[in-house]
């Protein structure tokens, strides 16, 4: 976001009168009403730089399937249901809020939580808080009042791109997040978690989250972002921002986690900057929402560096979901492994679209795509789109996609040696996942996937035998 | 650069200071493109009112249309208002008298790719009627062919003879309204090929030595329809391995296939259109609509193409896979060097059951080309057990070049089963030092790995064919390493 | 009463027919061998016991015990106690090979009506199972046949059965791509389970795996028939004679019975 040093929010902006009522319009009307309450805590730049960023959402407008990066993904749902920036929770949720992050934490793994609900920090759910001028993991908001100058250099500034509508809107609208920032040759064992939950209210509301995480040279840590609904069944929208930059020979394992109710939708955007010799490991794993659509965007400019990306998408019911990945290698000797999966049953739908651009200057890279999706049911579906982009010559790049269903050659086996079809197909399908969970390091979360693995294929022949 | 690519190249421009056709007749349209001009194409070949009426409706709504800028290639759009859209065929007495008059390096390149003398005549333009009689030879084909019930003829020609079958099935593949430039072809189309094989018939030529024969008139706006009835079977092969002249900047053309029940169609092209100079100043824009459909059980499609020329190449040879157990097949290379660009592949639909395609596609890149392989496979609800198959590689020589691959995968049949696999690699210096040391030059070398590269793709064209297609490689990779 | 009862057993695969009418009685504490050239129907008869649906059974009966076999399903049989050494063991990546066993032996316990295993108590079992096959910790860990040599497969199936201990163990062709080391091993493995209640059908192409599973009965299977049974001496007769010996007999129509 470039946009820092635009003018202040303006009633008669040509471009924010231009946008009609539509959905796009209703975002530029609530932020026109509500542009005063954001907080800008206490930072001059920050009320021009949502302004620029909402300016720029006006001009995009919410994109659409004539977008070739929309091209499949239906936003008229989205579009025609009208979403209030969602309110600061008080009290009366706590016990609710309190059930739902149990069931999102991992009690038998030590873990530095902090708790956001509505997009603002939770410190009765959250781990108390140690500021220490080593490792600061603290809202973001804190650090915006408390310590600016660790946080402004890279918030928005992540990668050179301008991020797309929903960025923009996020950066209009956000309210906090997680700040993570680990000094130069700091390992920080204890994984990270951030939870993001959205509370009940009387109609649909929308979140921004937004999270940065600055992992220094030599500099090593685990950070898991879990986002769900305190209900399962309320509507409402989490538009999501997280930006990473990761110094020379730094190692960053990041997780995200969606388990959003299936009424809801989520938007988020992963924006990612690698430097010399350093390594991002990113499963990106999505469960939840009525629609929900990932982006995440990796830009090696270091060479040496090391790349991983995986990802696992079910999706059961209406769910449609929506993968879209770019990793752009524009430095020399660096690898990356990309490897999505999904199993889909239902009326569900998937997209996934893994791009790899390998500029001039990144000779020798080696990069690896995967990807393949599994339907068990007669009435989903699945579009994959493996793009790659390639500059340079003396490079080893290789993708494959596969489509289907289960092997009957593999169910036969299972069969003949006295395994339930039900069953079968269960254990298959946790092994065709198992490609993407067994690398996990946190346990617990391993272990929730593979109950719900089985979950899922249960339900599938339930619904079957009815 | 005194290569052989770039003599074929400055042989290319030579035939425009030559001139050998630029001194049209009198009645061509002037440049433009209104109804007016449509009504006058129409009359001057003394079409039947139903197909002007098609021809404007097709304009009509082409004016509704904007030309498509989501592939991945780059140049500045056409003025279509000075286009000329109408020059009445050509008479061979302006040409050269002999080959003696025709420049000595393009009669070098063509014996380099081994083409006959009698087809020399003809490419170089030569007055052939002293020595060759085409129309002779033409006729001798023609009744052969029309023994059998075969009908192959100029596309103008079945207007005017077999109303019948064009109405029933032009624009039935390709719908006029389908995009930009299949509407621009539907309102001013020139000529083309038309091919009726009648059922249970096995076409028993190639329809390629005929068609290079008359090749040269087809002109930028060509619709070629091929229609191979019940258990019927038809090897069609389109253009030549030698520099086509060309004065037309856009070509746009259109070809449909209807491969009814256990018929199959094997449609073959190599495209060597001028591709431009060094530094990408002209070159023919080629913008193509191709499209099959196998209507019937078990038909056939299959579709190989070796794309050399052009500056810019938009085409994408796709298969509608209705009938049930049909098969379609897309086999290419495509080679881009200097400032060329292509963005190709295919689409293969998938509605009936059990229906299987294969993908193979060859990219090569050199000096600053961009190749692009855009493919679709699409699985539809109904298509049960259907199979695709797709391998996409691309080779890159030199780094001033790139190779794109954007494979689409749609599935909505959990029965189905797509499989897609993509490799970028280059030229090993293993390989060069390999072959060096066996007393290989550099350039025999790269010919024979690239040639080894498009391997699968060639073994699908017409033997003495995939003989020409490989020569044409190794002349239009000459210059690029080194 | 045999403890499996083949009779005039018809099957065909995609329209041609396979198997013409195969009769086999197998008592149980006996070892039968079924031998014959290529394309005699040998695997066709394994996959059709085992009830891969791919093949078409067009008449006949077979009986395990008192049960209709064709009435019941692959994993039904399997409870039933049949099970099936398959000439090319299935790799199933992502799955471990011990997950497998126990979702096999839990699933074969249910179908008698026995208790679940948990997974301490699985191990213990599969403990002093390992040793004689040569099963590492290792290959327990793998995913089934995952990677495994051709060696490695074949001795998980005779692990595999030696964990599920069948009534009715149908050997495809277990000894291709042995050497003779793995060969010894994998015949011990199945003389160990050689019980007055079981019994097993061995598949076999060549007469060197019944050096050591000597079998009670031979029979030599031509064109989709049995056309000649005999002691374990007939397996060395064909062994000296060749399977032409017998095709011809075959064509004879002469079905031979010791």
């Amino acid at each position: 976001m470039s946009g820092s040093n635009a003018t202040a929010p303006n009633d008669s902006s040509p471009v924010l009168n231009a946008v009609g009522d539509g959905a796009a319009g209703r975002f530029v009307a609530d932020f026109k009403a509500t542009s005063g309450q954001l907080s800008t805590n206490g930072q001059s730049w920050l009320a021009p730089m949502r302004s620029a960023a909402i300016e720029r959402f006006a001009t995009l407008g919410l994109p659409t399937r004539r977008d070739e990066a929309w091209r499949k993904t239906d936003l008229r749902s989205l579009a025609r249901t009208a979403f209030r920036p969602a309110a600061e929770v008080v009290a009366p949720d706590a016990d609710a809020i309190t059930a739902r992050v149990a069931q999102l934490a991992f009690p038998s793994v030590a873990t530095t939580r902090l708790v956001f609900v509505n997009g603002r920090f939770a410190p009765e759910h959250s781990d108390a808080y140690v500021p220490t001028d080593a490792v600061r993991v603290e809202p973001l908001a804190h650090t915006l009042r408390e310590a600016p100058e660790l946080a402004q250099p890279h918030l928005g500034r992540v990668t050179e791109n301008d991020a797309d509508a929903f960025g923009e809107l996020n950066t209009a609208f956000m309210t906090d997040g997680g700040f993570v920032l680990v000094p130069d040759g700091v390992t920080v064992v204890t994984p990270i978690h951030l939870i993001f939950l959205t509370a009940p209210a009387d109609g649909p509301v929308a979140q921004y989250p937004r999270n940065l995480f600055v992992i220094g040279d030599g500099a090593t840590a685990t950070i898991l972002e879990s986002y769900a609904g305190v209900n399962d069944t309320d509507v409402y929208l989490t538009n999501a921002y997280s930006e990473a930059v990761v110094g020379v020979e730094g190692n960053l394992t990041h997780y995200k986690l969606q388990r959003e109710s299936e009424s809801a939708y989520h938007v988020a955007r992963l924006q990612g900057r690698q430097e010399n010799e350093s390594t991002i490991t990113n499963t990106n794993v999505a469960l939840g929402g009525r629609m929900a659509r990932t982006d995440i965007d990796l830009h090696v400019d270091g060479s040496r560096c090391e790349t991983i990306m995986k990802g696992l998408y079910m999706a059961h019911g209406e769910q449609h979901i929506d993968n879209y990945t770019r990793l752009d290698h524009a430095q020399p000797d660096c690898h990356s492994h990309e490897r999505y999966k999904g199993i889909l049953d239902g009326r569900s739908s998937a997209v996934f679209t893994g791009r790899i651009l390998v500029r001039q200057d990144a000779q020798q890279t080696d990069a690896i795509q995967e990807n393949s999706g599994l339907l068990l049911s007669r009435d989903a579906a699945l579009s994959t789109q493996p793009q790659l982009e390639i500059f340079a010559d003396d490079v080893k790049c290789t993708h494959g996609a596969t489509v289907g269903e289960l092997p009957e050659n593999q169910l036969f086996y299972l069969r003949a040696r006295g395994i339930s079809t039900e069953e079968a197909t269960g254990i298959l399908a946790y092994g065709y996942a198992n490609e993407i969970i067994e690398d996990i390091e946190i346990e617990p979360l391993r272990e929730q996937l593979e109950q719900l693995i089985r979950l899922r294929v249960r339900e599938r022949f339930a619904a079957l035998k009815r | 650069m005194p290569t052989a690519t770039a003599t074929v190249e400055e042989m290319a421009r030579q035939q425009y200071k030559y001139g050998f056709y630029t001194d049209i007749e009198s009645d061509s349209a002037p440049p433009g493109l209104d109804e007016d001009i449509i009504r006058f194409i129409s009359a001057k070949k003394e079409e039947p009112e139903w197909m002007l009426t098609w021809r404007l409706e097709a304009f009509r709504h082409w004016q509704t249309m904007t030309e498509p800028d989501w592939a991945n290639v780059h140049y500045e759009k056409p003025d279509f208002q000075k286009i000329v859209y109408y020059s009445a065929p050509k008479s061979l007495a302006d040409g050269p008298k002999s080959l003696d008059e025709v420049d000595p390096e393009l009669i070098s390149t063509y014996n380099k790719l081994g083409i006959p003398l009698e087809e020399q005549l003809i490419l170089a333009g030569v007055a052939v009627d002293a020595v060759f009689d085409s129309v002779s030879v033409a006729t001798t084909f023609k009744d052969k062919l029309a023994k059998q019930g075969i009908i192959f003829c100029p596309m103008s020609e079945a207007v005017r003879d077999h109303p019948e079958l064009v109405q029933r099935y032009m624009g039935s593949v390709v719908p006029r309204t389908d995009n930009f430039y299949a509407a621009l072809n539907s309102a001013v189309f020139t000529d083309g090929s038309f091919v009726y094989i009648p059922e249970g018939v096995r076409c028993p030529l190639e329809l390629s030595t005929y068609f290079r024969i008359n090749a040269a008139s087809t002109g930028q706006f060509e619709r070629t329809l091929i229609i191979a009835e019940k258990g019927s079977h038809v090897s069609y092969l389109e253009g030549c391995t030698a520099p086509m002249r060309d004065e037309n900047q856009l070509h746009a053309a259109v070809v449909e296939l209807v491969a009814l029940e256990d018929a199959e169609i094997k449609y073959s092209t190599v495209q060597n259109w001028y591709p431009g100079d060094e530094n990408g100043k002209g070159g023919i824009f080629n913008f193509v609509t191709k499209r099959g459909i196998c209507e019937g059980a078990r038909a056939k499609i299959s579709w190989t193409q070796v794309e050399t020329g052009s500056a810019v190449t938009w085409k994408y040879p796709s298969c509608i896979l209705k009938g049930d157990d049909s098969v379609g097949e897309f086999y290419s290379v495509a080679l881009t060097n200097k400032f060329q660009q292509a963005d190709t592949g295919t689409k293969m639909v998938h509605l009936g059951k059990n229906t299987k395609s294969t993908i193979i596609s060859k990219g090569i890149s050199a000096g600053r080309g961009q190749n692009t392989y855009r493919g679709l496979v699409k699985v539809a609800k109904g298509a049960e057990n259907a199979r695709n198959y797709s391998q996409c590689d691309s080779m890159l020589i030199g780094d001033r070049c790139g190779a794109h691959t954007f494979p689409y995968i749609e599935v909505a049949n959990p029965t189905g089963q797509v499989e897609h696999e993509a490799s970028t690699s280059k030229i090993g210096e293993d390989q060069l030092f390999y072959c060096a040391s066996r007393g290989i030059s550099e350039e025999d070398a790269i010919s024979m790995i690239v040639n080894g590269f498009c391997k699968e793709v060639f073994q699908e064209l017409p033997m003495e064919f995939a003989l020409e297609a490989q020569k044409l490689l190794s002349v239009s990779l000459e210059g690029s390493v080194g | 009463m045999a403890l499996l009862d083949i009779r005039n057993l018809h099957v065909s695969v995609e329209g041609t027919e396979i198997l013409k009418g195969l009769n086999l009685a197998v008592d149980a504490g006996q070892v039968h061998a079924i031998m014959g050239p290529n394309g005699s129907g040998k695997s066709t008869l394994a996959q059709v016991l085992a009830g891969n649906s791919d093949y078409e059974v067009t008449d006949g009966t077979v009986k395990l015990g008192d049960e209709d076999l064709l009435e019941l399903d692959a994993s039904e049989r399997a409870g039933e106690g049949l099970f099936l050494a398959f000439q090319y063991p299935v790799s199933i990546p992502g799955v471990s090979n011990t997950y497998f066993l126990r979702a096999a032996y839990n699933a074969v316990r249910v179908h008698r009506g026995q208790p679940e295993m948990d997974p301490v108590g699985f191990i213990n079992y599969l403990r002093p199972k390992m040793a004689p096959l040569g099963m590492t910790k290792e290959m327990l860990r793998r995913s089934v046949n995952d990677g495994f040599s051709g060696g490695e497969k074949k001795r998980n199936e005779i692990f595999q059965m030696s964990v599920l201990e069948p009534k009715v163990a149908v050997l495809d062709e277990t000894d291709s791509g042995l050497d003779i080391d793995a060969l010894r091993l994998v015949a011990e493995g199945v003389n160990a389970m050689r019980s007055p209640e079981r019994a097993f059908v061995v598949v076999t192409h060549y007469q060197r795996l019944l050096d050591y599973i000597v079998p009670d009965v031979v029979h030599v299977m031509v064109d989709g028939r049995i056309v000649r049974s005999g002691g374990k001496e007939l397996a060395l007769e064909l062994e000296d004679k060749g399977y032409g010996w017998v095709e011809e007999l075959a064509t004879d129509g002469e079905a031979v019975t010791a």
